[in-house]
């Protein structure tokens, strides 16, 4: 057994033991939930302390399309420091869950589904053979699903639930085919073989990482199957802060990471990811700017981030992409986890019941408020520095250093700065909206209990203090490509350039200007504007997808019933008939059946005497 | 003796035996014609085995056979016919349609 | 081969305990069901006797066999043995026979008469593993046909709703199937003077001409088809599914689906490789309407045990898809996929008899909403069930359905583009099996929540469902477990088609 293996397993195990007898003991099952992430996170830190690891693959010798017992494992920098991020965030959630759920009555198996959505997404990260890549994409797809439909008494949430699964099963249409085509090109389901081995013919490389990106654009919610996220926030908040922010959307842009060279090979693909992105940054950024839902705003805030990052991908800079997803992780789970605060103490996520909060919540308020200046972009914050790295990435493009076109890379650029502005102006409006102002609404509020706002704390930690890695080569970039199984060249810094500097702090101050305009409560506005519904982009599916589905689907049981049953009925009823007229013949006279037996005997006779004569 | 004798006898019985079996409505009557018919035609068997006289005698041990099974059949005729007269009081073949399928 | 006596042995044990249950009289009411739990234990420790004697390294040749000469003048011999490809269905059969067993202890259905319900239930027994172990084509199709008898009794006197109507489309519909079938057979016997499976399959099957393989193997096909089912012969299927008690229904599904894509793969494949190559195609498509239909269907349905029979035509069209590509990994995908389909499916219909024993209804009309909170261990069964035939990865459904995609890119008969259409079919059909299941889950599993107001899962149905919930996780993580048995004798089959390729 491999320590990355371990390290899947032990969050797997805490959820199967969790399920078992989580519900004889709250108390057992809290402490089995903190367990596992806790035990997947010190097994991380320890193949970090490793590094540089003597064997980045391990292979346990069963692979192959008819061994799939898909054991075999990558570990690399890019796998342990997402690894660190992802059980590093899953623990801050469980341990948050038994303050926040304390009066979920289904408790144990909501712990046990987080444990198992943990070691799905490890499972991924991890992954050194396809076919444990899709197992564990899916079982996360599975975790989304069933963790957004924890409170399926109410309809929103079932709605939710089996809408995220849908969706993201759309893409998976690609992401599957995408697999099998890597697997029937290349021969074999090692990553790093089958990656190295599509990136060099460009037909393949074109279609499997085309059809990846489709299962990519699904998990990590970009446009056009985004449409899933924001409905996905009627699922509790420590799940939107692990999985719809953190974790899980963040698997798409890894997965790209991890097959980057593959994308490398086909400009064409990462063309469309650019333009994809762009639309999903802007777009999704001007739609948070209306939301009257706090988690929607995050949520659409989620979308816009993870634009971000794909966007980085498309312009060639996979290492700004991985920066991004890991300080994007820490402050966004920090953000949902400050609101789901806010809800536990309001008792809702809407903003006309939030707002004057500074004074009752001052944890809360200290923390949200480093979160959301790490998301505007605020230095010297996390996000500051990884959202310039791709600002420099899209630069470089520009300048036509990249596979791309430069026209990619400046329109990557413009839109970016461009949503920089727009994300300040949504971000500003949060915060006056919740913090400041008057107090609406009316009850007690009080500050959440302190196995709530620790991790709030714990996770400003790195909001505060990631982005410094990216002002020397040697820690974070070099880190990423530690002993990659695919090299792609020198590390580059992922350190600000001027230019982009002097760009984003004029955006921003355009955007906070914006923003502070709207610091009224009339701004909230009552959520049903077609801006604030997305667009219309769920019409679009409903009268694009859904009504046709079920149009065939009545079709198909139509014809069902009509035609191929009735015909089937049709031979059966027939050979009835021709028995009843059959039957008419049987009189029940004995001598007339001989003379008709024996009339046949002398004609059958004839005919043989008269072809034997002749 | 020639052939033909003993099969003009074999034929005449089969037909007399076709016409009883045919036209009679007394059942008694029927299953004597059935024996008649049956007889006739192991007088043919017996005459074609003396014709042939071949080492197995096939045709008196198939008369042999048809015989046994004629007695069997005989016995559950009469007793079948026995049971009818009981139940309705008359053999008259063309009334006994029991059997008969009503039309669907 | 000291162990010979393992396979007889197999049948003789339940078709003797069937007979002693014939003569034992009414006082054999009372203990019938231990009886058959006993009897299935037996057969059971024989199936696993069987597993231990098996030699893995040679998995493609015959084992265990016996030979005895039966009726040599119409060139029939009473033959048994199993190799890699009958072998998991073997287990799977002898399984399943034992959680139906142990479910009929204390759940006879209505209207009881446990004695002659055990009885039939051995019976069938005999008949489902005489038609995997059987190695002559005439003994085959006996076996094939001894299985329909017990289950119209099933159907048609434990059975609910329209239950003769079901149970007569049943065996109508298969009986005529396999009587074109019984025509193949016989078309194979008379131009190559055998009955022997191993000998036509090694090479003697492939000396009939051309237009004779054609029409032996479409009369072979079309039997198979029908019980299989492949679209559009299915529509016995949701009608005998719905009408049929549970463990009927298990069988039906876990079992009796497996007999027509088990003969593709032993009969038709091997032994009419021409043809077999000439129609391949043709069944692909078959098989991936089969697919999207079955999604369609089943999402349009408003009854839970039609919803899974249609269920099972997509997922039986996966199956057919793996046999269609002529290739080792999609054969090896195809035998995967029955062998999942078989333990994934008994275990929905057991959950979905116990939710009719709870409820008295399938009918999504009448069925009361919640059952998560109603009765929360069934609920979360069921959701562990349909999520696992919906084809989750790490649990088995997946396998056999992803291979089947894998087999597909690479088939080995000529026409690769027009199978990666089918593939991407094929995998829209995946999609749509999520939709299908998911509105299963959200109209019974979920819902304005109702207090714990039903019995939840008692002791016995732990007892008889827990082997299949393990299989279940174990073949999804482990499912070289299966592979490793069957690939060597796939290689075998593929071998012998390999020859008829252009």
């Amino acid at each position: 057994m491999t320590a990355p293996l371990v390290m899947v397993l032990i969050p797997a195990v805490a959820a199967f033991v969790g399920l078992l007898v989580g519900g004889m003991s709250r108390a057992a099952a809290g402490a089995i939930a903190v367990a596992g992430p806790l035990g997947a996170l010190v097994v991380a830190g320890l193949l970090a302390t490793e590094q540089p690891w003597t064997d980045p693959i391990v292979d346990t010798g069963f692979h192959g399309v008819l061994q799939p017992f898909p054991a075999a494992t990558v570990v690399d920098g890019l796998a342990v420091s997402v690894a660190l991020m992802v059980s590093f965030v899953a623990t801050l959630v469980q341990i948050y869950s038994i303050g926040y759920m304390k009066a979920e009555p289904r408790y144990s198996s909501y712990a046990a589904f987080v444990s198992l959505f943990t070691a799905a997404m490890l499972a991924v990260v991890v992954a050194g053979d396809l076919l444990l890549l899709v197992v564990g994409w899916e079982v996360m797809g599975l975790c989304s699903y069933l963790l957004i439909g924890q409170n399926w008494e109410r309809q929103e949430a079932r709605r939710a639930a089996v809408k995220a699964f849908l969706v993201t099963k759309v893409g998976d249409i690609g992401f599957i085919v995408g697999i099998v085509v890597l697997i029937g090109a290349t021969g074999t389901t090692l990553v790093p073989n089958a990656v190295q081995a599509a990136s060099s013919d460009p037909t393949v490389a074109t279609v499997a990482s085309g059809l990846i990106l489709l299962g990519v654009l699904g998990k990590s919610a970009q446009f056009p199957l985004h449409a899933w996220l924001p409905d996905a926030m009627a699922g509790p908040s420590p799940v939107s802060a692990l999985i719809h922010a953190a974790t899980m959307v963040a698997a798409g842009v890894y997965v790209v990471a991890r097959f980057y060279p593959m994308f490398l090979a086909a400009p064409g693909v990462l063309t469309a990811m650019a333009v994809i992105a762009c639309i999903t940054m802007l777009g999704a950024a001007v739609i948070s700017l209306v939301q009257s839902d706090l988690k929607r705003v995050l949520a659409w805030s989620t979308v816009s981030q993870l634009a971000y990052m794909v966007a980085a991908l498309a312009v060639g800079s996979r290492d700004a992409a991985v920066f991004h997803l890991l300080s994007h992780a820490f402050f966004k789970a920090l953000l949902f986890l400050a609101a789901g605060a806010i809800i536990h103490a309001v008792g809702s996520s809407a903003l006309r019941d939030i707002g004057g909060l500074r004074r009752s919540m001052p944890v809360t308020f200290m923390t949200m408020t480093i979160g959301l200046l790490a998301l505007v972009g605020v230095f010297p914050l996390a996000g500051f520095f990884s959202k310039e790295s791709v600002l420099v990435a899209a630069e470089h493009a520009a300048a036509g250093d990249e596979v791309v076109a430069p026209w990619v890379g400046w329109l990557v650029l413009v839109v970016a700065v461009v949503t920089i502005a727009v994300t300040a102006a949504y971000a500003v409006r949060l915060w006056m909206l919740t913090w400041a102002g008057p107090r609406r609404g009316n009850g007690p509020i009080h500050e959440a209990p302190p196995v709530m706002y620790l991790p709030l704390v714990l996770l400003a930690v790195p909001t505060l203090l990631f982005g410094f890695t990216a002002l020397d080569v040697s820690a974070l970039p070099t880190w990423i490509q530690a002993n990659a199984t695919e090299p792609l060249g020198t590390p580059a810094a992922l350190t600000p350039a001027l230019v982009t500097i002097a760009l984003s702090v004029v955006a921003l101050l355009i955007g906070v200007g914006i923003g502070w305009r709207s610091r009224l409560p009339s701004a909230i506005g009552d959520g049903t504007s077609i801006l604030a519904r997305g667009l219309g982009v769920d019409a679009a599916y409903d009268w694009l997808v859904v009504r046709p589905f079920l149009v065939l689907v009545g079709w198909t049981t139509e014809f069902d019933q009509h035609v191929i049953q009735r015909t089937v009925s049709g031979v059966g009823s027939g050979t009835a008939a021709t028995g009843g007229r059959l039957q008419r013949t049987q009189r029940g006279d004995v001598q007339r059946y001989v003379s008709t037996a024996l009339t046949a005997l002398i004609v059958a006779v004839v005919i043989t005497l008269v072809t034997v004569a002749t | 003796m020639h052939l033909s004798l003993p099969l003009l006898l074999s034929v005449s019985l089969f037909g007399i035996g076709v016409y009883g079996l045919l036209v009679r409505r007394n059942a008694i009557l029927v299953l004597m014609s059935v024996e008649l018919m049956l007889n006739g035609v192991n007088v043919s068997l017996v005459a074609f085995d003396v014709f042939w006289a071949e080492a197995l005698r096939a045709g008196q041990s198939l008369a042999i056979f048809v015989i046994t099974i004629a007695a069997a059949e005989i016995g559950l005729g009469l007793a079948i016919l026995l049971l009818l007269y009981r139940m309705r009081g008359s053999i008259a073949i063309d009334e006994a349609t029991d059997l008969r399928e009503d039309a669907a | 081969m000291t162990s010979n006596w393992l396979l007889p042995a197999l049948l003789v044990v339940p078709l003797m305990a069937a007979g002693i249950l014939l003569v034992a009289g009414r006082r054999a009411e009372r203990w019938a069901t231990w009886f058959g739990v006993g009897v299935q234990s037996v057969g059971l420790l024989l199936t696993l006797g069987a597993l231990a004697e098996f030699k893995r390294g040679s998995a493609g040749s015959m084992q265990l066999v016996v030979e005895a000469e039966w009726i040599p003048e119409l060139l029939v011999d009473f033959r048994l043995g199993v190799d890699g490809i009958s072998l998991p269905l073997v287990a799977l059969t002898s399984l399943l026979g034992w959680c139906a067993a142990v479910y009929t202890v204390r759940r006879v259905p209505e209207p009881g008469r446990a004695r002659a319900f055990v009885g039939l239930l051995l019976l069938l027994q005999v008949g489902m593993l005489g038609t995997f172990m059987a190695l002559d084509l005439i003994l085959f199709f006996l076996f094939f046909e001894v299985v329909l008898a017990p289950m119209w009794f099933l159907i048609a006197f434990w059975g609910s709703g329209e239950r003769r109507r079901a149970a007569n489309t049943f065996i109508l519909y298969t009986v005529l199937g396999s009587v074109v079938m019984l025509v193949g057979f016989l078309l194979v016997i008379v131009k190559t003077g055998s009955a022997d499976m191993v000998e036509l399959a090694g090479g003697l099957g492939e000396q009939m001409s051309g237009g004779a393989q054609l029409a032996a193997a479409l009369l072979i096909l079309g039997g198979l088809a029908v019980k299989t089912p492949m679209w559009p012969f299915h529509t016995w299927l949701p009608d005998a599914h719905t009408s049929a008690p549970t463990v009927g229904s298990v069988l039906l599904a876990g079992v009796l689906l497996k007999m027509g894509t088990y003969g593709m793969v032993r009969i038709v494949v091997p032994t009419l490789p021409d043809a077999m190559v000439r129609i391949a195609p043709y069944l692909a498509a078959f098989a991936v309407i089969g697919i999207l239909y079955g999604a369609m269907a089943s999402y349009g349905q408003q009854d839970l045990k039609r919803v899974i029979a249609f269920s099972s035509v997509g997922h039986m069209g996966f199956v057919l898809l793996g046999i269609s590509t002529l290739s080792v990994v999609g054969i090896n995908a195809a035998l995967f996929g029955n062998i999942a389909h078989g333990v994934i499916t008994g275990l929905l219909f057991f959950v979905v008899g116990g939710i009719k024993e709870r409820t008295g209804t399938t009918a999504f009309a009448s069925l009361p909403r919640g059952l998560y909170a109603s009765a929360p261990r069934l609920g979360f069964l069921l959701g562990f069930a349909a999520v696992a035939s919906l084809g989750l990865p790490g649990l088995a459904g997946f396998w056999g359905e992803f291979l089947a995609l894998v087999g597909a890119y690479h088939p080995a008969v000529p026409e690769h583009l027009y199978y990666r259409a089918m593939l991407v079919l094929a995998a829209v059909g995946m999609v749509l099996a999520a939709a299908y299941f998911l509105r299963v889950l959200r109209r019974v599993g979920q819902g304005p929540g109702s207090e714990k107001t039903m019995d939840d899962v008692a002791a016995d149905e732990w007892l008889s469902w827990t082997p299949l919930i393990a299989l279940t996780v174990v073949l999804g993580l482990v499912p070289v477990l299966v592979f490793e048995v069957t690939d060597p004798a796939v290689r075998m089959v593929v071998e012998s088609v390999a020859g008829a390729l252009p």
